[in-house]
């Protein structure tokens, strides 16, 4: 059995088509909760949802505050909220400021799901135009939890990956599409 | 970002909330912790502090600095009419059925500290001519979070959001007559609260507010510990009358404390709530 008990995947522009993949290829017995720190318009609340949820077998969940953190769930942090990962494995909703012009920033949830999850998290970087995530991955890494990014010669919008891999320095993989997807399923199965 | 720079354990966030208790007496532990803590940094960062230690220490021989730690706490930044679909259902549905049913009718504006709730109903309710038919209330947990309330002046760096979502509510491009602004601040009219009965009211300490029809406490609880949050609703339940109305947060959840069974749900998307029960 797999030692992560955390997934989290931060992305932005040109990352939505990588997480529907991701999303349909993980079988529906998958046992890590996986949570999406995806940049997104922060007055339409509606829609995002239901579009990730087509492909996905597993169901997708804008989670409350104060929800448990459950295996076989995808999580969503919703618009115009921070979405923190609390210490009891519970979601906290923030509503401060916006960090990297973000809200949701990939940074804070990743420091936080780190935070609680330390060793047993794994953190993901995909596709996208600015550096948000990118300290959030490091903290990944300062934990001991285990650091992918996409790789950034397949990624729509290499900024985010670039930084990524600069700043957490000497992630674990940098992967394409086809290899996180194969990656995350041999997690659920080990 | 500061928050790149330190980071503090959970042993420095207890030792906070401890002097904080013996200092004056006011519990921070009601917080969620992980929130909280980054407050924490973000206070250490704006006045210069790397250990919280030291920090805390400062905080209780220094009152002044403790005030200003407070406010660094309390206001949360939000922006005018965050989530117009809620401020139109409560213009065009939950204003006619209050006239209907209520006389007078008592607004609850809770922990309003950062003051863009409170300007967002103020304003709409002089818009439906209603300024002085409502009696509304607006607390703040602490006396010191009053006058920064009253000075009506808001950073100007949310204008553009916020009249964006002034156009979603109303369909009107009309904000700007309620304030005037320079290169930093909007300055709202005076006018707008004069009638607001503006008072520090510190939930885990008081509960003499009755008679509310409609409580406002959007945000709010998402900054509190789960205990907190139960008993803030049962004060809530306990402060409206029959068939008044609790909104919070869109993405708040009440359906697990003890005292959820009392409300029915009045708007699912926009997190309304009735109380049915007594």
């Amino acid at each position: 059995m797999t030692n992560y008990k955390l997934i989290i995947i931060g992305g932005s522009a040109g990352s939505f088509q990588v997480v529907t993949s991701i999303l349909a290829s993980l079988p529906n017995d998958f046992k890590i909760p996986v949570v999406l720190a995806l940049h997104r318009l922060k007055h339409v609340r509606h829609g995002f949802v239901e579009a990730l949820s087509i492909k996905s077998g597993l169901p997708v969940i804008e989670p409350l505050d104060k929800t448990n953190i459950k295996a076989g769930n995808i999580y969503l942090a919703p618009a115009n909220y921070h979405l923190y990962v609390e210490l009891a494995g519970t979601f906290a909703l923030s509503t401060e400021e916006p960090v990297n012009h973000s809200r949701p920033s990939i940074d804070l949830t990743f420091i936080t799901g780190a935070y609680t999850y330390k060793n047993k998290t794994v953190g993901i970087i995909l596709s996208g135009a600015n550096k948000d995530g990118a300290f959030g991955l490091k903290k990944v890494k300062d934990w001991g939890g285990l650091t992918i990014v996409q790789d950034p010669e397949e990624a729509q919008i290499n900024t985010m990956p670039k930084a990524a891999i600069e700043r957490a320095k000497q992630v674990n993989h940098i992967y394409k599409t086809n290899q996180i997807i194969n990656f995350l399923i041999s997690l659920s199965k080990t | 970002m500061f928050y790149e720079e330190a980071d503090i354990g959970i042993a420095d966030v207890r030792k906070v909330i401890e002097v904080v208790k013996d200092s004056y007496g006011d519990d921070f532990g009601k917080y969620a912790l992980i929130s909280f803590k980054r407050r924490i940094l973000l206070a250490m960062k704006k006045f210069e502090y790397s250990s919280a230690e030291q920090f805390a220490n400062k905080i209780a021989s220094d009152p002044h600095l403790y005030d200003k730690f407070v406010e660094i706490c309390s206001v949360e930044t939000t922006e005018f009419y965050r989530d117009p679909a809620l401020w139109r259902y409560f213009k065009d549905t939950l204003l006619p059925l209050l006239n209907k049913n209520f006389s007078p009718i008592n607004v609850w504006m809770c922990e309003c500290a950062t003051g863009e709730e409170l300007f967002s109903l103020a304003i709409l309710l002089k818009k439906a001519g209603q300024q002085g038919n409502i009696n509304l209330t607006a607390t703040v947990w602490r006396n010191t979070l009053i006058s920064r309330l009253k000075t009506c002046r808001f950073p100007i760096s949310k204008l553009e959001l916020s009249e964006n979502n002034y156009k979603r509510v109303f369909e009107e491009d009309d904000f700007s007559n309620y304030f005037r602004k320079d290169d930093n601040y909007l300055y709202f009219d005076q006018d707008l609260i004069k009638d607001v009965n503006i008072l520090a009211y510190d939930l885990s300490k008081e509960s003499h507010l009755k008679k509310m029809n409609v409580i406002f406490c959007r945000n709010n609880m998402i900054y509190y510990n789960s205990n907190y949050q139960d008993a803030v609703l049962s004060q809530f339940h306990k402060s409206l009358s029959l068939g008044g109305f609790l909104i919070i947060g869109h993405k708040e959840n009440i359906d697990w404390c003890q005292d959820a069974k009392k409300f029915q749900i009045e708007n699912k998307s926009e997190k309304v709530y009735r109380k049915t029960g007594v």
